[in-house]
């Protein structure tokens, strides 16, 4: 019989030699590019690291996914297209543990805005006037 | 710490930020000229193969990543290395063929040796037999080869591209090749946003560590 501590041990050693995962939220054209990439996984569960959102798609179901992502450990990076993540903002914003990490990304229709990016709006806030006085 | 040691740390921290934002957007602007080439290159294959040829009724019911992010700790911030599995070419992905070839030869060969020796006389028949047993030696590992072979691929990888078919259209590897070319992309750009959050929380501890000695100054 296998000692459930050592399996525990040996499933834990073949995950951090798995490495962590990429996961997505966008449009169908983003998720399928990015699963053509070979990120795509379905896990003993059923599920996926990735999420389609369509025109009916809710912002709660959204919001809900991108916390599924958060709260999974094994996964290192959450790619969101820009103009999906501004319906989520305020989750976004309050995302502040550096893993997993969200990266704002375009969308076939929508181009990257650089002065909407939580990361780089952070870094803007640094340079506070009344810092200077 | 003296008020010149922090007023020294806080301009190197400025000057190095300001080469990481610079970096930033320089991947940025990578990631989105791949992404752009992705996107048209994804709307081509739809245009050949049809508007539901490409889309999220091809993905696979069971996925396994190709694709593994590492991440390991760099002066306090993380740094993302991406390792990527290169799919075995067959359809099925499964089972190395070399070795269930080089069985058949062998296999026949032992046959014709036999035949052979029933016709030849007694003493060349005792030497043929010697290496008859060479033979039986050789099949047997032969045999304990192609078994572990099946055994250490368990898993079959499949290449994503084969949801969409056998012979796919030459955009959509390309649309592949583009946004394999992205997901690299990203884990540069993921590492420069953790540098930058990390040198914007130093930055704001010595801002911090100034004031106070301002006051103490004063």
């Amino acid at each position: 019989m296998v000692c459930p501590h050592k399996a525990l041990l040996s499933n834990m050693a073949r995950m951090m030699k798995a490495g962590k995962l990429i996961s997505v939220i966008g449009d169908e054209d983003t998720c399928t590019g990015f699963l053509l990439g070979g990120i795509g996984e379905m896990n003993k569960e059923r599920k996926p690291n990735f999420l389609v959102v369509e025109k009916d798609t809710s912002v709660s179901e959204i919001e809900e996914t991108f916390k599924s992502f958060v709260q999974r450990s094994d996964i290192a990076v959450i790619l969101i297209n820009q103009n999906i993540a501004e319906l989520i903002r305020h989750v976004i914003d309050a995302h502040s543990n550096p893993i997993p990490a969200v990266l704002e990304i375009p969308s076939k229709d929508h181009p990257y805005d650089a002065s909407k990016d939580s990361i780089l709006r952070r870094a803007k806030g640094m340079f506070n006037p009344d810092d200077f006085r | 710490m003296e008020l010149n040691t922090v007023c020294e740390r806080l301009d190197e921290l400025v000057v190095e930020l300001f080469d990481k934002l610079e970096a930033l957007t320089a991947a940025r602007k990578r990631m989105d000229d791949h992404m752009k080439q992705g996107f048209f290159n994804l709307a081509k294959a739809r245009y050949s193969l049809g508007v539901k040829g490409v889309g999220q009724i091809q993905y696979a019911a069971i996925m396994e990543p190709l694709v593994h992010v590492h991440v390991s700790d760099e002066d306090g911030s993380n740094k993302f290395n991406l390792d990527r599995i290169i799919p075995s070419k067959s359809s099925s992905g499964a089972v190395k063929k070399v070795s269930f070839l080089d069985q058949e030869s062998k296999v026949r060969r032992r046959h014709t040796g036999k035949r052979d020796e029933e016709n030849d006389e007694q003493k060349e028949g005792y030497e043929e037999g010697g290496e008859d047993d060479d033979e039986i030696a050789e099949l047997s590992s032969g045999i304990e080869d192609l078994e572990m072979d099946q055994v250490v691929d368990p898993h079959s990888l499949q290449d994503p591209l084969r949801w969409f078919g056998i012979l796919v259209p030459p955009c959509l590897r390309h649309g592949q090749h583009s946004f394999n070319q992205v997901i690299a992309v990203s884990c540069q750009v993921a590492s420069l946003q953790s540098q930058v959050d990390q040198l914007r929380l130093e930055y704001r501890q010595l801002l911090r560590e100034k004031q106070q000695l301002l006051q103490q100054s004063a």
